[in-house]
């Protein structure tokens, strides 16, 4: 039996998408089973996040509405195994679906799974409820601006009421240049607001639009840092205790030689 | 109501005869021989054809009806019309032979999210953004970027074609044939394209007017 994993934040644009297709290809890369369930009726995206778009033939809605079996509509991804997509309608919108038909379809899904990572879309109406309906666990995420933090704060509350009491939180998106500075909210006042246990932090990384314009997810690229960030997350999540990387100390040859001669802040 | 549980309506060669379907045989008689015998002069030197339709009728109640209305006036053909069987013959009517039949043209560019589905052929005069759904029973023209998802032929009519001016869709479907673009993409062409069936597989050609063998 699987577990039900929402994503979700509240705020649009913080990277719910980008950090389901990512989490869910990093697990598969550690040998799990995951399907990535793609809940934003109507403006879906985690099918072009994937590169899938194309291979869509039926949706979540054909599955509810009993057009065509479950299994017909999961899609296999063409880089992992073990990934796979089960896509939202796009010509339908969040009242297609009830939560009621969400949790049956999430109970379906984990006795074949080893995750089901739900893609919720923003907002907290309708689309919201069916996205945690059926969900086990919830993982908020943010990124450290005072706007998405209010709004994930926001969030946390309704998933409580939703019997969702104890969801995790990843920092998305952060500026490392600019926490050095004092320029951009750091880990520590971000975890202060909203009181939940880290996940992981992902570093703002260009190679993520990169990726994400060519529909790959970024762990399949080993060497940047936010690839590195998401791999951590799926190890984090399976159970392993993997530190938190630290970005605020500065690594680079200078500052350790710097550092070495009590030169540099710390 | 009750006045119109049996309606006339003069169709071409004869007569069509409109019953209210949860009316009984006998009862149905007698109101047809009410009106009948009314109307007599009128019918007196011809022969009437006569279709009946609004119920199922059984064999053994066409025959009954059939001999009933004989007595009464000079019949030609009776024909028994199923309300139901006639909605599935004008379906059928629309989809068979994409030469030609009912078209529908859309004027404007169809965004992601927006579907067209219509029974019959489809003109498009703009784009087709990736999203956007085009479904047709017969063949689909686009007088633009076609680079969402177009399914004709959708009823099984492997006979559809799909012609746009840039043929770039995410998926294209033709009958139950599906068939997605390809992975790393080659140069797109800047002419129009065909898309049509030859045994179980989709052919895209440059389309080239007159040169007309699909």
């Amino acid at each position: 039996m699987g577990e039900v994993y929402v994503i979700t934040s509240g705020k649009g644009g913080v990277g719910k998408t980008t950090t389901t297709a990512n989490i869910g290809a990093a697990l598969a890369m550690e040998g799990k089973k995951v399907v990535l369930l793609d809940a934003d009726i109507g403006l879906r995206n985690l099918d072009v996040v994937l590169g899938l778009e194309n291979r869509i033939v039926y949706d979540l809605i054909d599955v509810t509405e009993g057009t065509c079996r479950l299994k017909q509509a999961l899609v296999r991804d063409k880089r992992f195994d073990g990934l796979y997509l089960l896509p939202a309608a796009q010509t339908r919108d969040k009242t297609a679906v009830s939560p009621k038909q969400m949790q049956d379809l999430c109970k379906e899904l984990k006795e074949q799974f080893d995750y089901v990572l739900i893609d919720c879309p923003a907002g907290i109406e309708q689309g919201f409820k069916n996205a945690v309906a059926g969900a086990d666990k919830a993982i908020v995420v943010t990124i450290p601006e005072v706007s998405a933090v209010r709004d994930a704060d926001r969030i946390i509350g309704l998933l409580a009421s939703n019997d969702l009491p104890y969801p995790q939180l990843i920092i998305n998106r952060l500026r490392i240049d600019m926490v050095k500075r004092g320029d951009m909210m750091n880990i520590d006042d971000t975890i202060d607001i909203l009181g939940i246990d880290l996940l992981g932090v992902v570093p703002d990384d260009e190679s993520i639009v990169v990726s994400t314009n060519k529909g790959e997810p970024v762990v399949a690229d080993n060497d940047s840092l936010a690839s590195k960030a998401f791999r951590n997350i799926a190890r984090r999540l399976e159970g392993s205790m993997v530190p938190i990387m630290d970005f605020e100390t500065d690594n680079s040859l200078v500052d350790k030689l710097k550092r070495l001669f009590g030169i540099g802040k710390k | 109501m009750k006045e119109n549980s049996i309606f006339f309506k003069g169709i071409l060669g004869g007569l069509q005869v409109h019953i209210d379907p949860h009316m009984d045989l006998d009862v149905l008689k007698e109101k047809l021989k009410e009106k009948l015998v009314t109307s007599k002069n009128f019918f007196q030197d011809t022969y009437v054809n006569l279709v009946f339709t609004g119920r199922d009728f059984q064999d053994k109640e066409k025959q009954d009806l059939r001999d009933f209305v004989a007595q009464l006036i000079n019949i030609g053909k009776v024909d028994f019309y199923n309300p139901v069987e006639k909605e599935e013959e004008k379906k059928e009517k629309l989809v068979s032979g994409t030469d030609e039949g009912m078209t529908k043209f859309y004027k404007g560019t169809v965004r992601n999210g927006q579907r067209i589905d219509y029974q019959g052929n489809i003109i498009v005069m703009g784009d087709v953004n990736p999203g956007a759904e085009i479904v047709a029973a017969g063949n689909i023209i686009v007088l633009g970027n076609l680079r969402g998802m177009a399914h004709a032929g959708v009823n099984g009519d492997m006979d559809s074609v799909v012609i746009a001016l840039r043929l770039q869709p995410t998926q294209l479907r033709i009958g139950n044939i599906i068939t997605r673009s390809p992975e790393d993409e080659v140069e797109k062409p800047d002419y129009p394209e065909i898309a049509y069936i030859k045994g179980d597989n989709l052919f895209i050609e440059p389309y080239i007017p007159g040169k007309i063998k699909y």
